[in-house]
């Protein structure tokens, strides 16, 4: 343990981040995205070695079992710890493309201010950018109340409402006002100046579509999946994988008279089935699964054979769509009034990015919505 | 010796996918966190004190 604890001396002011490194992990057609643990810990001895231990114990856990047998796979069993200093970063969030003759032909880039744990997380829907080769088609805004960052020993003993400093990308200083802390990460609230401004600018998006570019060239991908993060010093690849499936028609979608509209993690279509709320008991098969957010839970509640998944909150590259896209399973993500609006029991019928009651059924196929009916009584 | 694997040195066998890949991609000279991997098959047996 003194080892990493030397190592990390100079190297991280704000943490350690244990991560796993599964042999079978990231795979071509099996990404094992977000089903294992990561932890972010100080570095003192007694909670890294709690953190590696964490980290190795979801190599065990019966979600991964269910993953590896869903895609006919021999689980692990064991795997390695990856250990990272926490970076502080301005932005950071998830980059999908396919790469051909040395350009990005078709690529999705998801970006937050601050870590993109709520994002790959599904707690948090980040700004979207869309393109083809150097062609942006589309920037999808997306609100962000809260940075979360890791914090210093001194940022993390002062009380909500004190002020820090927030990282930039340029030379500015801005300051930010502490919202709170929980396991060594501060949440900072939004600075005015920022709520409107567009989070990732077109320079910063060139430079990481030419990191993906290298990625798939180093490691011999036609589709990557990359996680990346922006700091005072620029661009840095947190990981890369295989993409799994490419994300296809994830635009926003106008909500359909009497439906709702979201983000079309997974297209597809699925009718008839009820309804059910994430909660402690699995969904019966064949339900379409109705969540706040897609975290670990939804993962699990995946693997027990839904319909489709419509969730409040989170984007396309969100590690449980990602998981939902390897199941071929519809998803939209995105739909604030998902969990207040539709009814347990209701009969849903999910088709890409929207939702509502169903009498123009081929106009809805078309268009890709996801709409609703009552239960036949 | 050292029970941490620099990434330089991370082959999927005993690294796993995720170190092994930022590995290529450090050696490909892109930009990746500073990283050390302690490798499958270390227990807390492994660690001293």
């Amino acid at each position: 343990m003194e080892e990493v604890l030397t190592w990390a001396e100079c190297r991280a002011p704000s943490g350690l981040i244990a991560r796993s490194s599964a042999p079978g992990e990231d795979g071509a057609t099996a990404s094992f995205a977000g089903l294992y643990t990561s932890v972010v810990t100080p570095c003192t001895a007694g909670r890294v070695l709690e953190a590696l231990r964490e980290v190795r114990a979801s190599a065990s856990s019966p979600v991964v079992a269910q993953y590896a047998a869903a895609r006919g796979l021999a689980p692990d069993g064991e795997l390695a710890v990856l250990v990272q200093p926490v970076l502080r970063p301005a932005l950071a969030g998830v980059l999908a493309a396919v790469v051909r003759a040395g350009a990005c032909v078709g690529w999705r880039i998801e970006a937050v201010r601050g870590l993109a744990g709520p994002l790959v997380s599904g707690t948090q829907t980040g700004e979207i950018h869309i393109g083809r080769g150097p062609v942006t088609d589309s920037v999808v805004p997306s609100s962000q109340a809260f940075l979360p960052l890791p914090g210093t020993r001194e940022e993390l003993e002062l009380p909500p409402g004190e002020w820090t400093t927030a990282p930039t990308t340029g030379r500015a200083m801005l300051r930010a006002k502490i919202a709170g802390s929980c396991a060594g990460v501060l949440h900072l609230r939004t600075p005015a100046e920022w709520a409107k401004q567009q989070v990732l600018l077109p320079d910063q998006r060139e430079d990481l579509l030419h990191l993906a570019v290298g990625a798939a060239q180093a490691l011999s991908l036609e589709q990557i999946d990359i996680e990346w993060a922006i700091t005072t010093d620029g661009p840095t690849v947190l990981q890369a994988r295989p993409l799994a499936r490419p994300v296809k028609d994830a635009t926003a979608s106008t909500p359909p008279a009497g439906g709702w509209g979201g983000l079309a993690a997974v297209p597809g279509i699925a009718t008839g089935s009820p309804a059910a709320r994430l909660g402690p008991e699995t969904p019966p098969e064949g339900a379409v699964l109705i969540c706040r957010a897609l975290g670990l839970e939804a993962a699990a509640a995946l693997l027990g054979g839904p319909a489709a998944v419509v969730s409040t909150t989170g984007g396309p590259l969100s590690h449980t769509a990602i998981i939902a896209r390897e199941l071929g399973i519809p998803c939209v993500t995105n739909v604030p009034a998902a969990l207040d609006q539709i009814p347990e029991g209701m009969v849903l019928e999910v088709d890409g990015p929207s939702a509502r009651p169903p009498p123009s059924l081929p106009h809805a196929r078309r268009t890709g919505r996801t709409r609703t009916t009552t239960p036949p009584s | 010796m050292s029970i941490l694997l620099p990434l330089m040195r991370c082959a999927s066998l005993h690294a796993g996918a995720k170190a092994a890949a930022l590995g290529r991609l450090q050696r490909a000279g892109l930009p990746v966190p500073d990283s050390v991997v302690i490798p499958t098959g270390v227990t807390d047996g492994d660690w001293p004190g």
